[in-house]
């Protein structure tokens, strides 16, 4: 499915919506000015997800993962490579002594901000869509992301779609740069994008 | 709507839990549920909170902007409450964890209350992380004091590096200049210095004199030139006290020289350190810096700064006696210099009148026994005259072979000589005059050698005098040639006083006399052996002695043969 250049500007509308609400939330939370860049929105049938990610793919990531159900379900990803998510809690947390691990707690903060990202996306849909969208606790995995994104694909029925948005934190003088990734059915994104398409 | 049962929802083995703080409020935010950790830990029973409203019942959630993810879960979302970020939820106390937090440190997950579907309301489970978040703060500390320690650990190593890079561009400085461009300039650098000096202790030790700097301006430097010892200035301080003086802030400076406020010697204003230069006890001056801005310095950088210090004052006395030595050389040499000149005229103009005296002398002594026209006194005196004349005429010569050695003016001419015919004839000129002494004589028929037979005669003249001088009490001299290998050795032994042991090893320099030589009232100017030293290193050959002080001496001379 390719999406037409007026289809990604309605949706790189939609989703920075949300990435404002995002980036209020933060700024409230750790009292520092937090802004999400206007995202780069595209759409890859799963089987080219790693391709796309290929150059993201190669070191370790953390990835925050939630999985949301309703009337349209799948697995939404906050991806970060390792080192850029121990500098995303230093800011967030102000940490005087740069960390080189990410301890429990500090998984817990990469946890609660990959929640509040995608909470907010999630919500910006259910509400575009008027329908309900539940989600699942969110979980950090600090693994291969190869791995992680197969176990995704294995066992779902029908053809399933990653929209992939570059997301781009800016807080205290520095950027911390990552990918939200919305793994949908090709009846959810039909959906989605019908709706999209309304509001233009 | 129908009425829900609270205690239905959560089982009961979850209110009884006590590992998990569980919460629950209905849609309006009324307490619903507290369990038995709740209670446990905020001391609150059940009792005492349910039917309260959340947000009335703890304010802070409100101001602390909390209030906004119980908004979130009542629209179906699951929110997780990190520790670092809100550090709790509601206020409860820490335990045993006190001394270090203010409250139990809380992980927090709220969620939507689901009932047949549909949310009824939020439950929020609470986990007491505090033993962990300590352990956490714990292990911070500790990698950040490791840190701490290695970053210590490599500034130290990396000084202890440029001090052995210093140490080494100090040892292969030889002039005091050299050793104050090293100092000042690498040292000055490895602390941080903009500018730096070295001031020596002037000869009447009344002043300082700035011997080398770097980083001043020409009118800082020509102001403070010189300084007297007395003034109030670090530089001078430290000199008198032997102490470094540090001035790491304004405040040191103005409290200490509060004078110097408008005549600083650095071209910026910051902070100065003035270091004694110690050897052996003396202070022979001081090494200053500079720096651009004012600074605290570590009792480690104190350390380096004196280390250099003391490397600087060594190398710099080492450096000013390398100085002194090479001028004394120079002085020394340049005196010989002119001691050999002096000989060589002296004893070219000497020569000029002598010849005339002797050759006259000569003549009135022979007239004088062949015509017996004088009376006995006269003639003995004429006698004496010719004698003194022709050993002055001899001294002279002497002299006159030393400076040609010095200036390189003796000359070999070099034609086949059979040694032990030579050595024959000096001994047949040499035997008549003798009374109390005897030479034995004992040589192969011929050897040739390739020399100047005036030169080699001269040799031989000169042992066989010293044998007969050195041995006052008379005995036998005894004289052999043999021939080793391509050699033909002379061997010339006396039963005389014999040469100190000490004496051998200077016995062929000039004018070397040994103790005993004098010690006897033998006369002698020292000139002999060296000649003879030098006539057969001029001839390939070389030059050996052998004595036992008392009981004689024998010298070995040994020249190449004529090769066939």
């Amino acid at each position: 499915m390719i999406l037409t250049e007026q289809q990604q500007d309605s949706l790189a509308e939609v989703i920075n919506i949300a990435f404002a609400r995002t980036g209020a939330s933060l700024s409230e939370l750790t009292g520092q000015r937090v802004l999400l860049d206007v995202p780069q929105v595209s759409v890859h049938p799963i089987s080219e997800l790693i391709g796309a990610l290929i150059s993201f793919i190669q070191g370790e990531t953390a990835t925050v993962h939630q999985i949301f159900s309703g009337s349209v379900s799948g697995d939404a990803l906050l991806l970060l490579s390792y080192d850029d998510a121990v500098m995303l809690v230093d800011l967030m947390t102000d940490e005087h002594l740069p960390t080189q691990r990410l301890n429990t707690s500090a998984r817990e903060v990469l946890t609660e901000v990959g929640n509040i990202l995608l909470n907010a996306c999630l919500g910006v849909f259910g509400d575009l869509l008027h329908v309900h969208v539940s989600f699942s606790v969110p979980r950090l995995h600090l693994e291969q992301l190869r791995e992680l994104l197969n176990s995704l694909v294995i066992g779902k029925e029908g053809l399933q779609y990653a929209l992939v948005v570059h997301a781009t934190f800016r807080l205290r003088d520095s950027a911390v740069s990552g990918y939200l990734v919305l793994v949908l059915g090709v009846a959810s994104l039909d959906q989605l994008m019908r709706a999209i398409e309304q509001l233009g | 709507m129908t009425a829900i049962d609270w205690d239905a929802i959560v089982p009961h083995w979850a209110h009884d839990l006590t590992v998990q703080g569980i919460l629950m409020t209905d849609t309006s935010l009324t307490i619903r549920g507290w369990n038995r950790w709740l209670e446990n830990h905020s001391g609150q029973p059940a009792a005492a909170v349910l039917g309260r409203n959340m947000l009335d019942a703890f304010p802070g959630l409100s101001e602390r902007h909390l209030d906004v993810y119980f908004r979130h879960a009542l629209a179906g979302q699951v929110s997780l409450l990190a520790q670092r970020l809100h550090h709790y939820l509601i206020p409860l106390p820490a335990g045993d964890d006190q001394a270090m937090f203010e409250y139990m440190q809380q992980s927090v997950r709220i969620g939507p209350l689901l009932d047949g579907g549909r949310i009824v309301g939020t439950i929020t489970i609470i986990d007491d992380v505090t033993e962990r978040v300590a352990y956490e703060e714990e292990l911070k500390r500790l990698l950040a004091q490791e840190r701490a320690a290695r970053a210590e650990a490599e500034a130290v190593s990396l000084r202890i590096a440029r001090l052995q890079s210093v140490t080494a561009a100090l040892s292969e400085a030889m002039t005091p200049d050299q050793v104050a461009e090293v100092v000042v300039q690498q040292g000055g650098a490895i602390l941080g210095a903009c500018a730096g000096l070295i001031a020596l202790v002037s000869e009447d030790g009344a002043a300082l004199e700035i011997a080398r700097a770097f980083g001043y301006s020409d009118e800082a430097l020509d102001a403070w030139r010189r300084f007297s010892l007395d003034l109030p200035t670090p530089l001078a301080e430290a000199v008198r006290t032997r102490e470094p003086v540090v001035l790491a802030s304004q405040h040191e400076y103005a409290q200490h020289y509060p004078q110097l406020a408008d005549q600083r010697l650095s071209t910026s204003s910051g902070s100065l350190v003035a270091l004694p230069l110690l050897v052996e006890g003396r202070t022979t001056g001081v090494l200053g810096l500079s720096f651009a801005r004012f600074r605290a310095f570590s009792a480690d950088e104190v350390a380096f700064a004196r280390t250099l210090a003391h490397q600087c004052a060594q190398a710099f006395e080492r450096a000013r006696l390398y100085e002194a030595e090479r001028s004394a050389l120079a002085l020394a040499r340049e005196a010989l210099k002119t001691r050999d000149v002096f000989f060589s005229i002296a004893s070219h103009e000497l020569k000029t009148p002598l010849t005339s005296l002797l050759g006259n002398a000569q003549l009135l002594h022979r007239r004088s026994q062949r015509d017996n026209n004088l009376p006995e006194r006269e003639r003995r005196a004429v006698g004496v005259i010719a004698e003194q004349a022709a050993r002055l005429n001899k001294m002279i010569a002497a002299l006159l072979d030393i400076s040609r050695i010095e200036m390189g003016h003796l000359s070999i001419i070099p034609a086949p000589v059979d040694l032990c015919a030579l050595i024959s004839r000096v001994v047949d000129e040499v035997q008549p005059s003798l009374t109390r002494h005897s030479i034995s004589w004992n040589a192969p028929a011929a050897l040739i050698v390739e020399g100047d037979e005036l030169r080699l005669e001269q040799v031989v003249q000169n042992l066989i005098q010293n044998a007969i001088k050195y041995s006052p009490s008379g005995g036998v001299v005894a004289l052999q040639v043999t021939r080793q290998d391509d050699m033909a050795c002379m061997v010339i032994a006396d039963q005389g006083i014999g040469i100190p042991q000490l004496a051998l090893p200077q016995l062929f320099q000039r004018f070397y006399r040994a103790d005993n030589a004098d010690a006897q009232y033998i006369s002698g100017m020292g000139i002999g052996l060296y000649v003879v030293k030098e006539i057969v290193s001029l001839h390939g050959g070389t030059v050996a002695v052998e004595s036992t002080e008392g009981s004689g001496s024998t010298f070995t001379i040994c020249l190449p043969l004529q090769s066939s």
